[in-house]
């Protein structure tokens, strides 16, 4: 089984299987992760498909480190893009006070806890959410998401323990953690 | 630590507040506190439970299970386009080196060229009276000082 890294240099040789291979490695975490951020279903698609397009374009970088936490902050900074974009879509479209599509996260969640944890982290406050999902499914340590996110250390473990706290907090509301 | 009645002995135990099993599972405690937390969570089992369900709920939230949707991530092609940018580049400097070639070459006529000639020492018409004498300097023609002369002055020299 090759690393990240060794698949990679296969990859922009052309080595398609090698390529494969990083997809399939990698597309749930990336897709979750860019769906937790944008809400969106559609928009975390475009986020997750453009994070492997960029990575394509940029190559490797000169140090390499974890090649999931270069992908991850590949597809944070579009997933972020892609939620400033819809939420300017929905600005300019208004609102007509009907009911906006029943619950497009259920098309890709199927489970009803998940879906209650992902809506309880999805009203979670955005600063505090990013720091959460980067941390659970980006896997990313502190010091990397204070990297990312341009927040100071103590910043981000401030956040990550309130976001956490709240999210238990919501979990208890909804019934899911007892 | 926070103080707990423990229950019909009344006596107070110290367990270890919810906030710092939340800290200790997130790793968030520096290593004095850490340690403290340790130790006593090696001898309470009512810390051990709480401390169990906060990494439930942890491991819930990381654990969600998506269906994603079908999504068409293109394989790689830099290198084709690599080479593909090669032969662009290489055919285009043929063309151009092919139409400079050809324009210098194929659509101008034979270079003129001019080579002076040996002027030919010969006895003017006799029809002409006057004439002045000459030399042949490369591909041009210099007058000398003096100037021109009649018939019989052009005996062994040059004339036109």
């Amino acid at each position: 089984m090759h690393a990240d890294w060794d698949c990679f240099d296969l990859a922009l040789r052309g080595d398609q299987s090698a390529w494969r291979i990083l997809v399939e490695r990698h597309r749930d975490r990336i897709y979750r992760m860019a769906l937790l951020v944008t809400g969106s279903p559609a928009a975390a698609a475009d986020a997750a498909q453009g994070a492997f397009v960029r990575l394509l374009e940029k190559g490797a970088p000169h140090q390499r480190g974890s090649f999931k936490v270069y992908l991850a902050t590949i597809a944070y900074r579009l997933a972020l893009k892609e939620r400033r974009r819809s939420n300017r879509l929905d600005s300019l479209e208004g609102h007509d006070g009907e009911q906006p599509t029943p619950g497009p996260l259920e098309r890709v969640i199927r489970k009803e806890r998940d879906l209650l944890i992902a809506g309880a982290i999805g009203a979670l406050p955005p600063t505090h959410r990013e720091v959460l999902v980067l941390r659970f499914h980006g896997e990313m340590s502190y010091e990397e998401i204070a990297r990312v996110t341009g927040q100071p250390l103590g910043t981000v473990k401030s956040r990550i323990f309130h976001a956490v706290k709240k999210c238990r907090s919501m979990m208890r509301e909804r019934g899911i953690a007892p | 630590m926070q103080e707990h009645d423990a229950g019909k002995g009344n006596r107070a135990v110290k367990h270890v507040e919810q906030d710092r099993l939340l800290e200790y599972t997130l790793e968030l405690l520096d290593s004095e506190i850490l340690a403290e937390v340790e130790e006593h969570l090696a001898s309470c089992a009512d810390c051990r439970d709480e401390l169990d369900r906060i990494r439930r709920d942890t491991s819930l939230i990381e654990g969600i299970e998506i269906e994603p949707p079908r999504m068409e991530i293109m394989p790689p092609r830099r290198r084709a386009f690599r080479w593909n940018s090669l032969a662009r580049a290489a055919a285009l400097l043929l063309f151009g080196f092919m139409t400079g070639y050809g324009t210098s070459t194929f659509f101008t006529g034979e270079a003129v060229r001019v080579v002076p000639q040996q002027l030919l020492h010969a006895a003017p018409a006799a029809s002409i009276h006057g004439f002045v004498t000459c030399e042949s300097v490369d591909a041009g023609v210099r007058l000398p000082d003096s100037g021109g002369g009649t018939m019989s002055d052009s005996l062994g020299k040059g004339s036109i």
